[in-house]
Order: structure tokens, then C-alpha cells, then sequence
């Protein structure tokens, strides 16, 4: 294998405060789902539900696989080498902000982690959490307000265009801690807008449907692909910390920012398209579950002309 | 599960004790592709500018004639103080020590107070050539603005969620 092929596939950054989290939110996730599991099967053994498993086997595969992308995201070469490739920091960010929040919280992560509690913990949790976001607890109304999704989309807006300034780039490129700041600031605001998109509990917002989801996914598009254009097409490096640095797989400072631009634009948007087709998907198929008119409402002469002009 | 959640606290407070500068490199660039022979050095400090007692990290970019990285040259770090030209610090700058495998790192604990020359050797084959910058190193100050911080923001957190769920009536929500 070629030496520097080598070096970059092995440098990994193992690090313990990463890990910890990522240990203890996959224990708590599938400890709980076995609960439920248990006490599921144990309820449709006894006829009790219509057959409908709150503890479907995919959940913990999706949370595991989100737990495993924020893992590669924050530990693997992708991050060590995004100190010297910018495209490679372009993948790592799509990881944090696109792929790792919409499977995190299509798990519906909430209970299933308050179920992996000792029972003691997840009572005294439980009560705490319903105190705080019961109907008439102002701290539910002011999360609901801080986090309409308006604010919600703005937040993700400025942390996505904000951190692509070029001196607040290159600070995090400069600074461990502020390139941290940056990533809990791409996931935070990925899990918040994805919790609009997804539905996932706590469900304290107004009933947003699936159109209105649709739509909000969408809304993701234009600003991203406007970000990645404006990078892939600059005339000049836009930067110059990787002015400095090593060159990896023959890749100059502008074929690699063009790259970046590129992978912002086209894949990252496409994450957005694909969520949004899911959920047409969806609106589809619950169309195609509604029960056919009677014949006598369709099949009459204003109706055959001009189909709904008789309401 | 009691004995794990210990364990596991136990393992995140080691763990963010880990100094920073052994996580990612980084750090203010000092030098920026000096020649040296027909190959390139990059030199970073992190943190910019040290405090007595503190790690520093140095990290050491070397560019072949392509700007390619160069894995197998060998670096040597040597620490001057400015004021007597004494070496304080001294020793080899490798691969094997950083995060990042394309580049040469060394860490080691900032000397007293006063300003230094950091002086970085590269040799390969017949090549042989140095690069060097000066630094301050200052005080040390023991405060942890990283630490003030997240005391602060924890205790407006907790004070947010007391005064929000005082003198509510608990209802558990029907949805």
C-alpha cells in the first residue's frame, strides 16, 4: 500500500470524551429498546395491541447507525485529514449536520432512552421531564417558542453560512476547542431542524404534517446549494490555511476547495430531496389508504366534467 | 448498570481532563512552507502563545518538491532560551506521536517565563537544514475559562429549568 495512503488511513484520534458519550447513549438506547421489546411482545402475547410494536427492530439499527456516523465524523481519518483537505472537512460536516441527526431521531430516541434508566432514575427523570413539558409548563411554552421552526431553520442558516466565513473557519482549523464549538454546533442545529422533519418525540410543537415537513425539508435546499456554488466557483482560495499544508492524492488548494463546493451543493443537498421523497412517499401512500368514493359521488354528470367543481 | 453509569462518569471526567493539544494538532501557524533543500517545512504552536508549566504542541509539516507529504525525514526540536542560550528543550518531532500521520509531532511542558527560539532540524539523505521562530512563554495562569464557562452556563440552565416548572400542577400530556 502506498506510505501515505497508509499514514492517512491510520490516523485515527481516539478520543475518551467522544467515546464515553457514544458507549453510554448506545447502552441507555438498546438497553431501553429491549425493555419495550419485552414488554411489547409480552402485550401481544396477551392480545392487548392490534399487532402494532412500539419497539420495531430497525430503531436501534438506525441509532446505532447514526452513533456510528457521528463516530466517524468526530474519531476517523475524515477528521484528522480535514486539517489538510478541505473536502474531506466538506464530508465530515455533511456527517454531523445530514446523515447522522434524520437516523438518531427516526429511532424516536426519547423513551427508548429513558426506558435504558435503572428504574428509580427513570422515574425520578420521567416525572422531571413531564413536569417540564406538560401542557401547562411555561418551560414548554418557551421551548416551543425558542424552537418554532422558523427559529429552528435560522439557527440551522447561520450555523451552516456562519462557520463557512473564512475567519471563523480558519479559527476552528487553528483551535481544537473552537473546531469542536463548530461540530457541536453543525449537530445541535442538524438534530434540531432533523426533529421537525422527523416528528421524533418530545412532541411539544403544534401538529406540523407532512406537507408542511415536506416543505420544510425543501427549505434546506436552496441556502446549502447556494454555499456550495459560491465555494466551488471562487476564483481564489478562500482558506488559506490550506495554503500551507501538505498536498494529498495530487489535489491543489482549488481543485480541493472546488471539491468541497461540490460535495456541499450536490450530495448535501440531495439528503434534503431524499428526506422530502421519503415523506411524499408517505403522504402517497396514506392517500392510497383512504377508501374509494362511493360511485355515486363520482360517477354523476357534474362530476364526470369537472370533477370537484360540484362542491 | 449503577456500577457501568459509575464507570462510565468516571471515564468522561478523564477523559475531558485529556489536554486539548493532543487531540487534533492545530494550532497558530509560525512558519508557512520555508525551504529547506528542495523540500518545504510548515511549523504550527498550540498554543500560541504558552504559559509556564503548560503542554505544548508542536506540529511539523514536511513538503516534498510536489508539496506531497514526506513521511520518512527525521525532525529535531531543540528549545533556546534567548536569554543565555541555553538548550532547555530538546528531542524528536515523529510521526508515530501524532494524531495525524502525515505530520511530525512533539509535546512537552512550556519552561519558566521568557522568550525562546524553537529551532526544528530536518535531515534526509545528504539534505540537512533547520527552520526556526521565536516565542514568548508567559505566566502561568491557573484560571479555566473553559471550565468558568461551563460551571456558568450549567448553573443559568439550572436556574431556567427551577424557575420554569415552579408551582405547576404536573399533568401528564395526552399525546
Amino acid at each position: 500500500m502506498d506510505p501515505i495512503l497508509k499514514a492517512a488511513l491510520s490516523s485515527w484520534d481516539w478520543r475518551p470524551d467522544v467515546i464515553i458519550i457514544l458507549v453510554l447513549a448506545g447502552t441507555l438506547y438498546v438497553k431501553g429498546w429491549r425493555r419495550l421489546r419485552q414488554r411489547s411482545n409480552r402485550a401481544r402475547s396477551a392480545k392487548q395491541t392490534n399487532g402494532w410494536r412500539a419497539a420495531a427492530g430497525w430503531r436501534p439499527v438506525s441509532y446505532l447507525a447514526g452513533l456510528v456516523f457521528v463516530g466517524l465524523a468526530l474519531m476517523s481519518p475524515l477528521d484528522v485529514l480535514g486539517s489538510m483537505l478541505f473536502s474531506m472537512h466538506m464530508i465530515q460536516h455533511l456527517l454531523l449536520i445530514m446523515i447522522a441527526p434524520p437516523l438518531l431521531l427516526i429511532a424516536n430516541p426519547m423513551p427508548f432512552m429513558l426506558w435504558g434508566l435503572p428504574n428509580t432514575w427513570r422515574l425520578k427523570i420521567g416525572r422531571g421531564i413531564a413536569r417540564l413539558i406538560n401542557r401547562n409548563a411555561p418551560f414548554r411554552h418557551k421551548l416551543r417558542a425558542a424552537t418554532t421552526p422558523g427559529i429552528v431553520w435560522m439557527i440551522w442558516l447561520i450555523s451552516i453560512i456562519g462557520w463557512h466565513d473564512p475567519n471563523a473557519y480558519n479559527a476552528a482549523l487553528r483551535s481544537d476547542l473552537v473546531h469542536d464549538l463548530e461540530h457541536l454546533s453543525f449537530f445541535l442545529g442538524g438534530m434540531l431542524f432533523w426533529w421537525h422533519v422527523t416528528g421524533a418525540g418530545p412532541r411539544i410543537h403544534k401538529q406540523f404534517g407532512l406537507i408542511g415537513r415536506i416543505a420544510f425539508a425543501l427549505s434546506a435546499v436552496p441556502p446549502n446549494m447556494l454555499t456550495g456554488v459560491a465555494i466551488a466557483f471562487a476564483a481564489e482560495p478562500i482558506y488559506t490555511y490550506y495554503n500551507n499544508v501538505p498536498r494529498l492524492m495530487g489535489l491543489t488548494v482549488m481543485n480541493d476547495q472546488q471539491l468541497g463546493g461540490v460535495i456541499m451543493w450536490v450530495p448535501g443537498s440531495m439528503m434534503y430531496i431524499i428526506a422530502a421523497l421519503v415523506l411524499i412517499s408517505r403522504l402517497l401512500q396514506g392517500e392510497a389508504r383512504k377508501p374509494a368514493l362511493p360511485e355515486g359521488q363520482w360517477s354523476t354528470d357534474e362530476a364526470l366534467i369537472a370533477p370537484g367543481l360540484e362542491k | 448498570m449503577k456500577r457501568l453509569i459509575v464507570v462510565l462518569a468516571l471515564g468522561l471526567l478523564l477523559g475531558g481532563s485529556v489536554p486539548m493539544a493532543l487531540a487534533h494538532g492545530g494550532g497558530e501557524i509560525k512558519i508557512g512552507k520555508e525551504p529547506v533543500g528542495p523540500y518545504k517545512m510548515t511549523v504550527w504552536l498550540n498554543p500560541p502563545v504558552p504559559q509556564a508549566g503548560e503542554t505544548m504542541h508542536i506540529t511539523v509539516g514536511v513538503l516534498a518538491e510536489d508539496d506531497a507529504p514526506l513521511l520518512d525525514a527525521a525532525v529535531f526540536m531543540e528549545m533556546i532560551n534567548q536569554a543565555n542560550g541555553e538548550i532547555v528543550m530538546s528531542g524528536p518531532a515523529t510521526t508515530e506521536r501524532s494524531a495525524n500521520k502525515l505530520f511530525y509531532e512533539i509535546d512537552f511542558p512550556a519552561p519558566e517565563i521568557g522568550t525562546y527560539e524553537i529551532r526544528l532540524q530536518l535531515t534526509r539523505g545528504d539534505v540537512n537544514g533547520q527552520v526556526a521562530f521565536q516565542t514568548e512563554v508567559e505566566t502561568a495562569n491557573n484560571t479555566n475559562w473553559l471550565v468558568i464557562g461551563l460551571v456558568g452556563i450549567g448553573l443559568i440552565l439550572a436556574a431556567f429549568l427551577y424557575f420554569s416548572s415552579r408551582n405547576v400542577d404536573l399533568q401528564i400530556p395526552d399525546n
